[in-house]
């Protein structure tokens, strides 16, 4: 069966995605050793505490306590290259279209909600997609914004009096704080849920975000509208 | 008699013709509308967002190509990790 190599993902976006894969790692790590000093959240309901963020094997097992002036200068320094690395990022993608590949429009919530009942195995049909399913455009959508408001809470509670009028914004310090640790919740679920699909979609979807493309068989119904007219070939 | 059925079976095989044309018109539009629903709901076609495909290859030239751009990839992205693992101990220490 004759094939097609498809560009699946251009240099710089492969580049950034895996800049940005050990830089929210790290946010995500030192944020833990600064917020051990304080460890305040929890799931409650009716004032009763279902889980408390999080329990003491947790920070024993990771090696956690007393560690909160490194987490402090890991977090302070490494923020400021998660910060410019999300800028290019989504510079790129406004610049390149690649935007067209990742944004989602009204109807993706629909289609994405098919795609999820695809996924669970309950319908058959897979809605029509280009490089990434209407699940997927809400996902990685919303992580770009989730980045953004990361930053946005950090910032209010990094410098609080200098940006009071930013901490004032998001409802004082306390709620910045809450909002900023919710988002690093956030951010460990879209990470378990991302690296669960890809291990489903299998090696070659893997391979394609180290080497940006994808060896497609040429029967693939390819969308006239959805070709590149100088590289595309209508099958 | 002879020329009567030989008219009944031309009038027929008209009438039948026909309905076959019927049947196909019907059919196409069927598949045109299908095509423009299909067209409709896919967010890639909404944005018109663009594939990028090669030349058609054969199998063996699709499997040399991609083993070779996945070995320099590769080798690019082990050799950058290990600089990063290696640049964080030295900063570490």
């Amino acid at each position: 069966m004759a094939k097609q190599l498809e560009k699946k993902h251009p240099l710089a976006v492969r580049w950034l995605h895996w800049i940005n894969f050990p830089l929210l790692t790290l946010m995500i790590w030192s944020g833990i050793l600064i917020y051990w000093a304080n460890a305040v959240y929890g799931v409650k309901i009716f004032g009763y505490e279902l889980f408390h963020f999080f329990p003491a094997w947790f920070y024993e097992f990771l090696g956690v306590p007393f560690r909160l002036a490194e987490g402090l200068q890991l977090h302070f320094f490494f923020m400021w290259f998660f910060l410019v690395n999300g800028i290019i990022y989504v510079i790129y993608l406004i610049f390149s279209g690649e935007w067209r590949a990742i944004l989602p429009v009204p109807g993706s919530f629909k289609r994405a909600a098919l795609v999820t009942l695809h996924d669970l195995h309950i319908v058959r049909k897979l809605p029509a997609q280009g490089k990434y399913n209407d699940a997927q455009r809400i996902a990685y959508t919303g992580v770009i914004l989730m980045g953004a408001a990361s930053v946005v809470t950090g910032l209010a509670i990094y410098k609080p009096l200098q940006l009071s009028w930013l901490t004032s914004i998001l409802g004082g310090y306390e709620w910045a704080r809450w909002q900023h640790f919710w988002l690093m919740i956030a951010f460990v679920g879209f990470f378990v849920v991302h690296i669960a699909q890809v291990a489903l979609a299998g090696w070659s979807n893997f391979r394609s975000m180290i080497m940006g493309y994808e060896a497609v068989d040429i029967e693939t119904k390819i969308p006239a509208s959805s070709l590149n007219d100088k590289e595309g070939v209508a099958v | 008699m002879s020329e009567e059925k030989e008219k009944f079976t031309e009038i027929e095989s008209e009438v039948l013709v026909e309905k076959v044309r019927e049947l196909e018109l019907t059919k196409q539009k069927a598949e045109s509308s299908d095509a423009q629903n299909l067209e409709r709901d896919n967010t890639a076609v909404i944005l018109n967002e663009k594939r990028e495909l090669s030349e058609p290859l054969s199998d063996d030239e699709a499997k040399q190509q991609m083993s070779s751009r996945s070995r320099r990839n590769f080798l690019i992205g082990g050799a950058t990790a290990l600089a990063g693992i290696f640049g964080w101990r030295f900063a570490a220490r």
